[in-house]
């Protein structure tokens, strides 16, 4: 791999010459990347650099027109979004991806939703509810209903929304696109100490950020993207905010 | 007066003598009115009626040998409590029914003496009518004038008001258990090929160059259909060595640019396909159609009544009626069946009924060719 | 919807009138003034009009127009369009009568030849639409075509008259409770409405229905199927046009192949009661009093003797009516 680091053992997912044209646009060429259990990965760059577009592509919301993916070493492809989530990946879209018509609750379960009855496949209401209140206390997301309309919500909340359904789906690789944009001080608190008791339990993270210090604060290592190519990966450790930035501005030295 | 119409309109068939099948029926009435076949509907005989009330369904009255001297609507009028009278009409939309048909039920009505509830049946829907009889009934009309043109679900209306026990007066298309009165779609084409056939050999077309056009809507059904087909087989029978490939029937079913336009369009596509096409003679089921057809040609360039051929239309509308006078477009006949004055007959048919006084079942309606010949007789400017 | 009847949520409750007036149930509570209010209106006006005989054929006149908008509300809360309505309910009507009359496979076998034929060409619907993203309205309209002219090719453009008495019963039959006589008809409407409320109400599919009128592509990132959901909701309007078609030729006696397609008055109806076409809102008590308030206004005015020319321009002016409101309440 060209960008290749000493990291062990087999990585969780890995992406391998991915490729994505949109007719003459190269929104994204042949990224290599490699995701390893436990690790926190920073995705970092200009808008319209292609992070997202990137990241789609392994949540199975976009099917790559080149290179392959692979799973704990097994080649996957991923036609569907549903198929990423067998594999174990959850993802918090930019545009947090919400019914605005429903409330918290249904979001929060949206696609898992608890039901009884395997034929009329009954939703049960009440406890959906009470674990969605549970889930966002535990959280510590200011949210005051769970019946509340995610319409009449705040941008911040509508995050933590997103967020709580990302926390309750239990993944092994949690896909994360610019999660604090619209957050709080309190709340991107909450929010990277999520992200670290995520990977103390073991679990990838992949998270695209613009903010410096959060990056620095919680990734192992730092992707750098500019005009749909990684042009750099950076253990965190071994680099520092300035030489990120100038990364981002200059691309390669 | 209805029994008057009746027996002009079967007298007038004769002193024309148009069809055989007229003729045959003037006889019968004379001779034995109680026992008729009516040239519509051969298998439905004609017979004296009176309404059983106490039933709810017509009786056969056998004791009536004649016209009884006593009918008079006057009498009924008078002898009659208010009544109501349900009339679904056919629509509020068409000329037919707008101008001449619903305008003379409510002034006979109002000349009798009796409440008209005018409900629309709004054609071509097949679910206001069974609505319209729903209402009729809630209403407790003492009498219902139907004005219903699908057959088939005549029997579906007829079941409500058989329930409800009262008496129908179906008008132009028949109802099972009901007293008829209207047009005898089969006799208007007959006529109408009279006519044409008359004007081929007053102006020397050849006979066996005919070209026979009938603008059809497959949508309407079987009874109102026999205006073209009864005008075709009336052709075949007086012209047997015309070949069938000279017949055309033309679709013209109301699509979204409404009737005249359609058979514009329709008529207009044939005549392309047609270019050689002389001594053509059309017809269809109204004026609409016939209307299109006369002005398709008449902006194809051939519109020449004298060589390029006529339209024949139905039911003496307005613009038909203008055509006929004016004289400029191949539209010269079109048969009228008087619905201006169906009023006239049907609400003293209907205070007979009501009165208990026997009816025939079957009222027939006159039906004369309109012509620049006779339309200042019976449509005076 | 939202409100569920257990509350575990510590800062839930507190009754908000705006709120209310902008949520969907505010819509059905509005609507159901109205109707109250036209009801008083007519029964002032017309001395026939409160009546419960007259009340039960307002009833039978809804039926047909109730049960299709009730199966195509779900639809089209989903954010989908479906004009082809009116031709699958005189397809329907023709070949059930068909199969009545041409095989013995009995009045069980008629409708579900019927249902079939609806389920199809909703199949279609759904296929081109989810698949292939055709638009809606286009689609459908396409299908209308191709439909009718199928109907009216197979049955030679004549109508097939049914004399089946229990096929008949289906629509001209009665059910008495005690003094009331209910027509059929108006029971099937009711029934298939109670079904899809639950549906709607209580199931995953009702709520999925919600979701995807929502924002599919949310949905679909959630891993929900949102093509298998359209399409089976597109089967469920070509069904429940069936049904209504089955119903029709019940009440007619006859499967007629060219009436007039009521595809219209079915969708003013779910729009009157509260759907919005971008979809995601609506509810089939809106639905269910939006087709009473049509009906009783048609009903009232023909008592009335108020032209049906003017009728139809009331029917059209309810509606803008309803949508104005609809917009204005947004700004509160
Ligand atoms: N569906 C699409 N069709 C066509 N072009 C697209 C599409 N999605 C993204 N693009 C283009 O691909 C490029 C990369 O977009 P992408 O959203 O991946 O950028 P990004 O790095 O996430 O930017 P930002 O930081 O602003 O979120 C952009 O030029 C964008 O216009
Ligand atoms: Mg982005």
């Amino acid at each position: 791999m060209q960008h290749a680091e000493t990291t062990q053992g087999t990585p969780f997912l890995e992406a391998r010459h991915i490729g994505k044209r949109y007719g003459g646009l190269h929104a994204v060429r042949d990224v290599n990347l490699s995701i390893y259990p436990g690790e926190v990965i920073g995705i970092v760059g200009d808008n319209g650099a292609g992070k997202s577009t990137f990241i789609k592509m392994l949540a199975g919301d976009h099917q790559p027109t080149s290179g392959e993916l692979l799973i704990e070493g097994k080649p996957v492809r991923f036609a569907h979004p549903r198929d990423a989530k067998q594999a174990q990946i959850e993802t918090i879209y930019q545009d947090l991806a919400l019914c605005e018509n429903l409330s918290v609750m249904d979001n929060i379960f949206l696609g898992h939703e608890l039901t009884r009855n395997p034929v009329l496949r009954l939703l049960r209401r009440s406890k959906m509810h009470i674990e969605s209140r549970v889930l966002l206390d535990d959280l510590g997301i200011g949210i005051p209903s769970t019946h509340e309309l995610v319409v009449n919500l705040s941008g911040g909340q509508r995050q933590a929304t997103a967020l709580a359904r990302v926390a309750k789906a239990g993944a092994k690789l949690i896909i994360l696109d610019e999660p604090s944009a619209a957050l709080g001080v309190r709340e991107t608190r909450a929010l990277l100490d999520l992200i670290l008791r995520f990977r103390s339990q073991g679990k990838s993270i992949l998270v695209i950020s613009h903010e410096m210090r959060d990056v620095f604060e919680i990734t192992d290592r730092i992707a750098i993207f500019k005009r749909g190519e990684l042009i750099a990966i950076k253990r965190t450790k071994e680099t520092t905010p300035d030489e990120i930035v100038s990364l981002i501005i200059r691309g390669r030295q | 007066m209805y029994k008057a119409a009746g027996l002009t309109a079967v007298l007038a068939v004769s002193l024309l003598g148009v069809a055989p099948i007229g003729a045959a029926i003037a006889q019968d009435a004379a001779a034995n009115p109680t026992l008729t076949q009516d040239p519509g509907n051969p298998s439905q005989a004609r017979h004296w009626v009176t309404y059983d009330a106490a039933a709810g369904a017509y009786r056969v009255d056998s004791s009536v040998t004649a016209d009884p001297a006593s009918w008079s609507a006057a009498n009924a009028a008078k002898a009659a409590d208010r009544k109501l009278i349900c009339f679904t009409a056919e629509s509020e939309e068409f000329d037919w029914d707008v101008v001449l048909v619903n305008p003379s039920m409510r002034r006979a009505a109002e000349a009798a003496g009796v409440e008209l509830l005018l409900l629309n049946n709004q054609y071509p829907s097949t679910t206001k009518p069974i609505e319209n009889a729903d209402i009729c009934v809630q209403r407790s009309a003492d009498l219902v004038v139907s004005f219903n043109v699908f057959s088939e679900i005549a029997p579906a209306i007829m079941t409500k008001y058989n329930e409800a026990k009262i008496p129908v007066i179906a008008m132009d298309v028949a109802h099972p258990g009901s007293v008829f009165y209207g047009a005898d779609n089969c006799k208007t084409g007959a006529l109408a090929a009279q006519f044409a056939l008359q004007w081929a050999k007053d102006k020397n077309w050849p006979l066996d160059q005919l070209q026979v056009v009938a603008g059809v809507d497959p949508a309407v059904g079987g009874a109102p259909n026999c205006r073209n087909t009864g005008f075709v087989d009336a052709i075949k029978a007086a012209v047997p060595q015309l070949p069938a490939s000279n017949y055309h029937d033309v679709d013209m079913r109301t699509g979204e640019l409404g009737p005249v336009a359609g058979a514009i369009a329709a008529t207009t596509d044939w005549l392309t396909a047609h270019p050689d096409a002389k001594y053509i003679i059309a017809t269809s089921i109204n004026d609409d159609r016939a209307y299109g057809i006369a002005q398709a040609m008449k902006q194809a360039g051939r519109g020449d009544s004298a060589v390029d051929g006529i339209v024949i239309g139905k039911n003496a509308e307005k613009a038909a009626l203008d055509a006929v006078r004016a004289g400029d477009t191949p539209l010269v006949g079109t048969v009228s069946f008087f619905g201006n004055k169906y009023g006239d007959d049907v609400i003293p048919l209907a205070l007979d009924i009501l009165a208990g006084k026997p009816v025939p079942s079957i009222v027939s309606v006159a039906h004369e060719v309109i012509s620049k010949a006779n339309i200042d007789t019976h449509y005076p400017q | 919807m939202t409100q569920s009847v257990t509350q575990p949520d510590r800062n839930a409750g507190g009754f908000n009138l705006f709120s209310f007036a902008r949520s969907q149930e505010g819509v059905v509570v509005f609507l159901l003034v109205a109707l109250m209010i036209v009801v008083a209106v007519f029964s002032a006006a017309s001395p026939y009009f409160f009546d419960v005989r007259n009340g039960m054929n307002i009833g039978r006149a809804i039926s047909i127009i109730g049960i299709a908008s009730a199966f195509t509300t779900l639809l089209m809360i989903a954010g989908g369009l479906d004009l082809s309505i009116g031709a699958v309910m005189n397809a329907a009507g023709v070949v059930a009568a068909m199969v009545l009359t041409q095989t013995g496979l009995g009045v069980g076998g008629a409708i579900l030849a019927a249902v079939a034929v609806g389920a199809l060409v909703g199949w279609v619907n759904g296929m081109f639409i989810a698949k292939l993203g055709i638009n809606p309205l286009i689609m459908t309209i396409a299908m209308q075509f191709v439909v009718r002219g199928l109907t009216l090719g197979f049955s030679a453009s004549a109508s097939k008259v049914i004399v089946d008495p229990t096929f008949l019963a289906i629509g001209q039959s009665y059910f008495h409770l005690g003094p009331l006589a209910i027509p059929a008809p108006l029971l099937w409407m009711l029934l298939a409405m109670l079904v899809l409320w639950f549906v709607l109400r209580f199931t995953l599919f009702g709520k999925y229905v919600y979701a995807v009128g929502g924002k599919a592509s949310a949905c679909r990132r959630a891993g929900i199927n949102v093509n298998v959901i359209t399409i089976q909701l597109y089967m469920l309007s070509g069904i429940g046009a069936a049904l209504a078609g089955v119903v029709l030729a019940a009440i007619q006696g006859a499967g007629i192949p060219y009436g007039a397609g009521s595809e219209l008055s079915v969708i003013s109806a779910v729009i009157l009661g509260g759907v919005s076409l971008a979809g995601g809102v609506g509810l089939i008590e809106g639905t269910l009093v939006a087709v009473l308030l049509v009906g009783v206004l048609k009903n009232g005015m023909t008592l009335m003797g108020i032209s049906s020319v003017f009728q139809m321009v009331a029917e059209g002016l309810v509606l803008v009516g309803a949508v104005t409101l609809d917009r204005l309440k947004r700004r509160l």
